[in-house]
């Protein structure tokens, strides 16, 4: 049987939880409330799906692959898609510390999206100018989207996995209003070739 | 006459060719536009999202910013191509509409900051009067249940076990 303190405890509980209820829409305004902030960034192969991409390439050929970007952060971000081109010693970004490649930008896409937008387009791809020296492969020129870059990438013989190992990767910048710049947003997806002849 | 003519076009050519730098678009003139371009779709882009963190609706002025992204887009890849002259006028087109939005934006900052403002004050006014309201209807009926609470106990008789 309940005594008359356990039903004061059970009204000031009452009292406590209708009183946050009102307060709440003010307290919105205030804290701004708002769920998990994040953006996406992905690569589909040419039948886009996660399937079928390109590895085994050659000169002269074109591939297709598509790279998306979707918007979680709860407003309007402006992207860019940097691409980038690396052998097999290049550094990547760094994950851990958030730093970006140090590796120049060979083509980069603007994205303006709003909340819960997403972007997707097709990137073709070629090579041209591939020679070959003893154990190490150069590759000349790599055209994005029909503009030339001017690349002279060199890369040995991978005795391990047999092959002339590149990779086409893209990072994903971020504008921050408050620096007035684009920062590097963590995120980067990429894709090895394997260079023939 | 002939020297004359000859004359003439000596001076036409001699114009042509002190005309011709000044008219000239340059790689570093081309370049400079980019980064015109770029700075121009950075202030409206924040123009955009600081409106938006007001409540204001931005689908327009979004909308209007991805074509001046592209235009930026297609300058940098004329500008890979060499061609210097779409440069600069894909990067014009980018700097014009990204000032018109930035004008826009600013407009719009300005309008739902006054209606955030009146917002705000309206549901502080309802959080208040609600919760005094709950806290005194609260408050009746605890004073009701004590004393019903209470009486009922003054009837019940003691019982030995």
């Amino acid at each position: 049987m309940w005594i008359l303190k356990d039903y004061k405890i059970l009204f000031i509980i009452a009292g406590l939880i209708g009183t946050l209820s009102f307060a709440s829409p003010s307290l919105e305004f205030v804290a701004h409330l708002q769920g998990e902030a994040f953006s996406e960034l992905w690569i589909l192969g040419p039948n886009h799906i996660t399937d079928d991409y390109p590895f085994n390439v050659t000169a002269g050929e074109t591939y297709t692959i598509f790279i998306g970007v979707a918007n979680h952060m709860t407003f309007s971000s402006y992207y860019i898609v940097k691409a980038k081109f690396r052998n097999q010693t290049d550094p990547l970004p760094n994950s851990i510390i958030g730093t970006s490649s140090s590796l120049p930008e060979l083509y980069k896409y603007y994205v303006i999206l709003q909340n819960g937008e997403k972007w997707e387009t097709q990137l073709t791809f070629s090579f041209s100018n591939i020679s070959k020296i003893e154990n190490q492969c150069i590759v000349g020129t790599l055209k994005i989207n029909n503009v030339a870059f001017i690349v002279n990438k060199p890369t040995t013989w991978n005795t391990n996995y047999t092959g002339y190992y590149y990779q086409l990767f893209f990072e994903l910048w971020i504008f921050n209003v408050e620096i007035e710049d684009f920062q590097f947003h963590n995120r980067f997806v990429g894709i090895w070739l394997n260079m023939t002849f | 006459m002939k020297n004359c003519l000859v004359l003439v076009l000596l001076c036409l050519f001699l114009l042509m060719a002190l005309l011709t730098p000044c008219l000239a678009i340059d790689e570093t003139e081309a370049s400079l536009k980019i980064s015109e371009a770029n700075s121009a779709l950075k202030s409206a882009f924040k123009s955009v999202w600081e409106a938006e963190r007001v409540g204001a609706n931005v689908s327009d002025l979004v909308f209007d910013l991805k074509i001046a992204e592209n235009f930026l887009a297609e300058a940098e890849i004329a500008y890979a191509n060499g061609d210097l002259n779409g440069t600069i006028s894909k990067a014009d087109q980018c700097i014009a509409i990204a000032d018109i939005v930035q004008n826009d934006a600013t407009t719009l900052n300005n309008l739902a900051s006054a209606n955030l403002w009146g917002m705000f004050w309206l549901t502080l006014t309802f959080s208040s009067v609600g919760i005094m309201a709950f806290i005194i209807f609260l408050i009746l009926i605890w004073s009701r249940f004590k004393r019903l609470y209470l009486k009922k106990m003054m009837k019940m008789k003691p019982e030995a076990t």
